[in-house]
């Protein structure tokens, strides 16, 4: 049998026929630059998380500063960096941590250094708690919602929405019509702190109303390429929800604002819901029906591999053009030991190792969640897309995690490793150490290599009017 | 599959943590049991309401709230409209707030695609429910012509929509309902009837419990509720479902508008035993984390048969329901029953003779036995602990914040983990959270946990007992309870027996289970009046709960803010 990606090989030459025409290739343009209409090309955005930031070290490479003053490290003669390249600029070396995404350094940038610049108000307590602190500014470059630490135990973090959502709403974003889905949210581990909040997804539209993701690769297809409903059908359902919309605009004017926003919220997804069932699909090629997984943690990787095959279908068919993938999340409970196995003879939860000191487990773990990264580097690479480059040459993907080094929980050094070239708007192969930088310079890279006008981004103290050095002028 | 038991804190930190920066200025619960001065704000999750010397506020109606169905509720509604046969498909995650996925309900917002996974759930239940054609005939109740005829659809959307949205449909609704199935297609008449069906359960009037109330004319400013809305809230609260057809009559006629109304329906559902004791399984299920049970894996030659986290769960449950329900006993006794409930997977774990039976049934445990009560189930104390060893400090936590109502801050941030002593000696779980006492930024917080933890030392943590360490050194449960010492989990319960903080507590969290929300300052005169009545009626549940919904919290709401 021969794979779609040996078929599209050969369509590259020109030797295959009788596939579907990939998204808009008989829209382009003569010279492929862009859409015949004169639109640009699409570009697309995603975001790749894991849990628990980097296993800790005493002092980074170029670095004058211990990363956690004060802070006694028992082991402190043997905690090297196992993470931060040598040099920078381009034609850095990768290291141990870094290994796993050594064939995509050309297609990656290493940003190193960053730390939240949100302000930190004294009351209510916690509002330094470096997970809630580390994800909130990650996700939104804003300060945690204060209110989250009433929460038992706070699990609402964010004060605003995630940068994906932000993306997917903005009107420069989707300038020429959404496809059918705004953003996708994928999960793949499920050894989650909390089944729910903050804790559970890393997509947010604002305080208390999360996207959570899906962790089913037979749900996610079926969600995204089952039959429609045929044309009948779709316009009986379609009068289903007109009435239904017009109940939830009665049922809004009669609610104080607190319960009226939940419901604006809830009728603007009906009009999505609506919008999609009659929106129609570009001609393109159907994935195969996923192969099933095992569930549990140790089939984590492959959950990845056979979602990110429906990923990269819905994307190469303008399904949706952002997404979300938590590898892992927030204080993640997945077991481990230190060679790196999963589940495996004497293997401890990650948050627990991380608390405890165990850092052989911790380096295996972030290894991991690079291992996966890199994976889905290569699917975005595999496929192409309607002007002959990759899927990942048109996109910009920001790879980040939860804090820093997990030890003490620092937020310095929060890491951040973008993929993609944002269709030409951003150059890469780059190792930038911005020690002590401003976090949110990342989220204003994002949004400007996506054509979205931001004068500056972050908030509360975050705010930054300078974008990463290879943002392209 | 999802969070596990020691899920309890990451803010409890690993082997004990030590903190180095105060983060507790605010000290919870003092010796007296007396109010804490919480450091949280809003919400009013403070500590405790016992001391009768504070001044209370005159009761204030709060905001009403707006939960979306549970997805337990959401079933159960299914199944009580159109019988057992009828799938439920995937629905958007309850988040359980505050322990309890009805406070999520109302505090959430729906995701975009938890929108569709409604819709979806809709348009399948209404297909499954037309493809039936005994079923439908049920459900519809009139035989409709072809092209259906006005009597039949206006029949069909008057009864069942009164059964879905537990309200008599408005003429515009009718007409609306009417016009869609019109414009589905009249000479369908069955895909006509399954379209509206399908309609009427993805509307936010099904979907969301509406209870917006009316003005009161006797009190300025007080909105009580419509009679079909507190026939709602009664069900809900009672029969985590919608009315049935009683309520519905009783509402009708206008006998939920007054108290004594309210408490004779009250009665009439709690009478009932199946149902309350489903009621109280759902309720004390979340209250005590119970599910979380699932995600231990106990040594094999405890769990033979891989069935003793749900042995467990149904033993604490029937414990509950026995004291509270069939024996009408005072819930204190909860803290102190030696009856338990044994099968053959708890058997052994209890000192009890072997059994085989899959089943539980009733057991009394010694009185010399290191065990009575609820605090020393097999379940409560394999819940909250590490995967390899007991946590003292979330142990607990879990006493301080759900039996005692009190709350404790979140940690400083930058706390690496406890050291091990140098000597080679392995240390007891009590020497490694001395450095929670020693320092003093750590003591702040964690005296308010460790020491009730480090009192259930005598249990490891899958519930057995014991008398030394693995490594051969003595347990040592010597333990503290805001100043008063005791010795080993069993006589912790007695005195969280003894504590008014513990009943003051079920209280507040029956309160807020009924109502969705945190309990607001101004509804203090309310959990005080129920406190009261609880202990002048030695503590009984049935009228704590009768009281609770003729209470003027549960009655009376307000206009929202606009």
């Amino acid at each position: 049998m021969i794979s779609r990606r040996r078929m599209l090989r050969g369509m590259l030459r020109g030797s295959a026929v009788g596939l579907g025409l990939p998204l808009f290739e008989a829209m382009l343009n003569d010279n492929g630059t862009a859409l015949a209409a004169g639109a640009a090309l699409p570009v697309r955005y995603g975001l790749f998380f894991w849990g628990n930031g980097l296993p800790w070290t005493y002092r980074h490479r170029g670095s004058t500063d211990t990363v956690s003053p004060g802070i006694e490290h028992p082991l402190e003669d043997s905690l090297t960096d196992l993470y931060t390249p040598l040099t920078t600029g381009k034609g850095f070396a990768v290291t141990e941590i870094l290994q796993p995404l050594e064939r995509h350094l050309a297609n990656i940038n290493v940003v190193t250094g960053l730390e939240p610049k949100t302000a930190i108000p004294e009351s209510p307590v916690g509002q330094s708690d470096g997970h809630m602190r580390g994800i909130s500014v990650a996700l939104t470059a804003d300060q945690i919602r204060p209110e989250g630490f009433d929460h038992d135990p706070h699990i609402f973090a964010v004060s605003r929405a995630t940068l994906d959502q932000v993306i997917a709403k903005h009107p420069q974003f989707y300038s020429d019509g959404a496809p059918q889905y705004r953003s996708l949210e994928l999960g793949m581990s499920k050894a989650v702190l909390h089944d729910f909040g903050t804790w559970n997804s890393v997509s947010h539209n604002g305080p208390n109303s999360i996207n959570p993701p899906i962790r089913d690769a037979q749900k996610l297809f079926e969600q995204l390429f089952s039959v429609k409903p045929d044309l009948p059908e779709v316009a009986r359902r379609t009068s289903v929800l007109d009435v239904v919309a017009e109940d939830t605009r009665q049922l809004g004017a009669r609610l104080g604002k607190r319960d009226r926003q939940r419901l604006d919220e809830h009728l603007t997804h009906i009009s999505e819901i609506e919008r999609r069932l009659n929106v129609t699909r570009a001609a393109c090629v159907t994935p195969a029906a996923p192969a099933s997984v095992v569930d549990g943690e140790v089939s984590v990787l492959e959950r990845l591999d056979v979602m990110a095959d429906i990923l990269v279908a819905a994307l190469r068919c303008d399904v949706t053009r952002v997404f979300t993938v938590a590898f892992t999340t927030g204080a993640s409970l997945m077991q481990m030991n230190g060679a790196g196995e999963i589940n495996g003879t004497g293997a401890h939860q990650l948050h627990d190792a991380c608390h405890g000191g165990e850092r052989d487990v911790i380096t295996a773990f972030t290894k991991l969640n690079l291992t996966a990264y890199a994976k889905l580097l290569d699917k975005l690479t595999a496929d192409q897309d309607v002007n002959g480059q990759t899927l990942l040459d048109n996109s910009v993907i920001m790879g980040t995690s939860e804090y820093g080094e997990g030890f003490t929980h620092s937020n310095k050094e929060h890491p951040f490793i973008f993929a993609g070239k944002a269709g030409g708007k951003l150059d890469t192969g780059w190792h930038v150490r911005e020690e002590g930088g401003n976090m949110a310079r990342a989220h204003l890279t994002v949004l400007r290599s996506l054509g979205i006008d931001a004068p500056s981004y972050g908030f509360n103290g975050g705010e930054a009017t300078e974008p990463l050095p290879f943002l392209v002028a | 599959m999802s969070a596990s038991t020691h899920r309890a804190l990451f803010v409890l930190l690993s082997a004990g943590a030590v903190a180095m920066t105060a983060g507790c200025t605010a000290v919870v619960s003092g010796a007296e049991g007396a109010g804490s001065s919480a450091a949280m704000s809003g919400g009013g999750s403070g500590g405790s309401s016992t001391t009768s010397s504070e001044h209370i506020p005159p009761f204030a109606p709060s905001e009403p709230a707006l939960p979306r169905l549970t997805t337990a509720q959401y079933k159960n509604v299914i199944r009580d409209l159109f019988g057992p046969s009828i799938q439920v498909p995937e629905l958007e995650p309850d988040q359980r707030l505050y322990s309890f996925s009805i406070i999520g309900a109302a505090t959430t917002t729906l995701s975009e695609h938890g929108v569709e996974l409604y819709s979806q759930a809709a348009f399948a239940i209404a297909k499954a429910v037309f493809s039936d054609s005994a079923l439908r005939q049920t459900i519809v109740g009139c035989a409709p012509s072809t092209p259906l005829d006005d009597a039949c659809l206006s029949q069909y959307l008057t009864s069942f929509g009164l059964r879905a949205w537990r309200r008599p449909l408005e003429p515009s609704e009718l007409e609306r309902y009417k016009a869609l199935a019109t414009s589905v297609g009249l000479g369908e008449p069955w895909l006509a009837l399954e379209h509206v069906t399908a309609a009427i359960l993805q509307s936010p009037y099904f979907l969301y419990r509406v209870e917006l109330g009316e003005a009161d004319p006797e009190k300025p400013g007080w909105y009580r509720y419509l009679g079909h809305e507190m026939a709602a809230r009664l069900s809900f609260l009672l029969r985590n479902s919608s009315p049935d057809s009683e309520l519905l009559a009783a509402a009708e006629r206008g006998e939920l508008s007054n108290k004594a109304g309210v408490v004779a329906q009250a009665t009439r559902l709690l009478a009932e035993a199946l149902p309350t004791e489903a009621m109280m399984s759902a309720l004390y299920s979340e209250y005590l984390d119970l599910p979380l049970l699932d995600e231990v894996k106990f040594p094999e030659a405890m769990d033979p048969a891989q069935t003793l986290a749900e042995s467990m769960q149904r033993e604490v449950l029937d414990i509950v329901n026995r004291i509270a329900l069939r024996q009408s006993a005072d819930m204190r006794t909860l803290f102190t029953t030696p009856s338990v409930a044994s099968n053959r997977d708890l058997a052994s774990l209890y000192g009890l003779p072997p059994s085989t039976a899959v089943e539980l049934s009733p057991a009394q445990l010694a009185a010399d036995a290191p065990r009575a009560g609820l605090l020393t189930t097999g379940a409560l104390l394999t819940l909250n602990n590490r995967p390899n060893r007991t946590s003292p400090t979330i142990r607990g936590l879990f006493i301080r914040q759900r039996l005692l109502c009190g709350t404790v801050p979140p940690p400083p941030p930058g706390i690496p983990p406890i050291k091990e002593a140098d000597s080679g000696v392995p240390q007891t779980i009590r020497e490694k959270l001395e450095q929670h006492r020693s320092n003093p930024a750590c003591a702040a917080c964690h005296k308010s946990m460790d020491p009730l933890g480090l009192g259930m030392e005598d249990f490891d943590q899958y519930g057995r007992f014991r008398s030394s360490y693995d490594g051969g050194q003595p347990v040592d449960a010597a333990g503290d309870l805001d100043g008063v010492t005791f010795v080993g989990a069993k006589q912790l319960g007695a005195l969280l027996a003894q504590d008014p903080r513990v009943m003051s507590c079920l209280v507040k969290q029956l309160y807020r289970y009924g109502s969705a929300r945190l309990e607001a300052d101004s509804e203090a005169a309310v959990l005080k009046g129920l406190d009261d009545a609880f202990a002048a009626g030695g503590y009984q549940l049935r009228p704590l709960l009768l009281e609770l919904v003729g209470s003027d919290g549960f009655r009376f709401t307000v206009q929202g803010a606009p």
